[in-house]
């Protein structure tokens, strides 16, 4: 098997909160039985095991958390007779639609409200959710929460008298009540979001995808950090993403989240003005 | 930009198509191949200045931007230029190769008058293939990299190509040298990254 026709598949172990990467060669699939292929890795310390069930397409539709991993080889990918998948949508009050519903009228709306919501959140910036009811204030509360793991400390519900009187310029203060916002904050793009968003959308285990499709960029983010801190010179924006592996467009977002983290980073980093260009044709 | 020049890529073959409808030497041969001549820099300049563009913000505050921002000058006044003279300059007769084409000349109260513009369209086009260069040393990602060859390549060849219908003797390669040119550019363009 080459390098090249091996696909890489990330998957968000629960376990140790991070991202794991599965290299899949790409003739594994003829070895399926029934519509997935389930996959184990056993990783981390103390080892323990995650089962991951991927489609044809390599994308991962469900996840179980074996209770005990006993490798005698570990770091090894092994192939296991396909089990049932675990569903995780039904397990959530709201699912990625729900929570989309929930945010506005219209999904289109919705779907710009929770890409802006997250890219807040992304980036340290408090966001408050807006309603009386604390149980439905909650329930959103905890859908936002799952998608983003350990961005605990800055999504909040308030209700309307805590906000009311308020200096609210610098916050991003959503009423889930009206479904609008009443403060956005500083402006960020949230383009790529909504892209992703919107992919997902009524697509099987959408939550599940959107929530591995951020753990990427943590991931994403943990890996820039590391190549700018060890780079002695200006890295291009290009070949960060490269190294990264994440796309083009979301490399001011890393740096904007190593902003809030008190990093500075964006110095380290050039725009690639040609890259970009030879990207665009 | 860039769908500027594909467009005027496009339109100028269209136009070579067109003359072929016509008699040799007659007043829709000459016309069509007058608009073949003011389409070259509509080609060349856009795509120059695409590629400028990104890099002179890239550059920004620096002495390089200066000299970008000269070069993106510079082809736009080479754009004008060259669209002016050849509307208002005549057209005589060179010769007819052996396809059948005629093939002209332009002249003016400015001498060498073809011989200039096709001068400045060339030295625009190879600005792009400066950048292209360029852009093809640093890239680090493989799929991009070879895109920013097969174009800097296909556009050289292309280029090279033109430069061939200069000569009744070397004109016989100009199809050859052009589509081959042009099959490098549609590869680049069109390549998708799995």
């Amino acid at each position: 098997m080459s390098q090249s026709d091996a696909k890489e598949v990330f998957i968000f172990c629960d376990s140790c909160k991070q991202n794991v990467r599965l290299k899949l060669p790409a003739e594994i699939l003829d070895k399926r039985v029934g519509g997935l292929l389930s996959v184990v890795s056993v990783h981390g310390t103390p080892p323990h095991a995650v089962v991951a069930y991927i489609d044809e397409q390599f994308r991962v539709r469900g996840i179980e958390y074996p209770q005990a991993a006993l490798p005698e080889e570990p770091q090894v990918i092994q192939e296991v007779s396909e089990g049932a998948v675990k569903d995780l949508e039904p397990h959530l009050e709201l699912g990625l639609t729900g929570l989309i519903n929930s945010l506005a009228e219209k999904p289109k709306d919705g779907v710009k409200v929770l890409a802006a919501l997250m890219v807040r959140a992304i980036t340290k910036r408090p966001v408050f959710l807006v309603h009386d009811d604390p149980s439905e204030g909650e329930i959103a509360l905890r859908a936002v929460q799952g998608l983003l793991s350990d961005q605990l400390l800055f999504v909040t519900v308030v209700n309307h008298t805590q906000v009311r009187g308020r200096n609210l310029e610098s916050a991003c203060v959503y009423d889930l009540q009206a479904k609008r916002f009443m403060s956005e904050g500083p402006k960020v793009d949230s383009k790529y979001f909504e892209q992703t968003i919107g992919s997902l959308v009524g697509q099987e285990n959408a939550y599940s995808r959107l929530r591995n499709e951020l753990s990427k960029i943590f991931y994403s983010y943990d890996r820039a950090k590391q190549i700018l801190a060890q780079a002695t010179a200006t890295v291009m924006d290009t070949h960060l993403a490269s190294e990264a592996s994440i796309d083009l467009m979301l490399i001011p977002l890393l740096l904007e989240m190593a902003e809030s983290e008190g990093l500075k980073l964006k110095p380290k980093v050039q725009q690639d003005g040609l890259g970009r260009a030879i990207r665009s044709i | 930009m860039f769908t500027m020049f594909m467009v005027a890529y496009a339109l100028d073959a269209f136009f070579f198509f067109l003359r072929g409808f016509y008699a040799l030497e007659s007043v829709g041969d000459i016309i069509f191949w007058k608009l073949t001549n003011v389409m070259y820099p509509i080609m060349t300049a856009p795509l120059a200045v695409f590629l400028a563009y990104p890099y002179l913000k890239e550059k920004a505050g620096t002495a390089t931007a200066w000299g970008i921002r000269l070069v993106m000058l510079y082809s736009l006044v080479v754009l004008v230029f060259n669209i002016t003279l050849v509307a208002i300059s005549d057209v005589s007769w060179t010769y007819n190769d052996l396809y059948g084409m005629s093939h002209f000349s332009l002249e003016s109260f400015i001498p060498h008058t073809y011989y200039l513009t096709l001068g400045l369209v060339i030295s625009v086009a190879l600005i792009s293939v400066v950048f292209l260069a360029i852009a093809a040393r640093r890239e680090t990602d493989s799929f991009y990299k070879n895109r920013a060859l097969l174009l800097m390549f296909g556009w050289l060849i292309v280029v090279l190509g033109q430069m061939l219908l200069l000569s009744p003797v070397l004109a016989i390669l100009n199809p050859f040298v052009i589509i081959t040119g042009m099959l490098l550019l549609v590869v680049g363009v069109l390549r998708t990254k799995k």
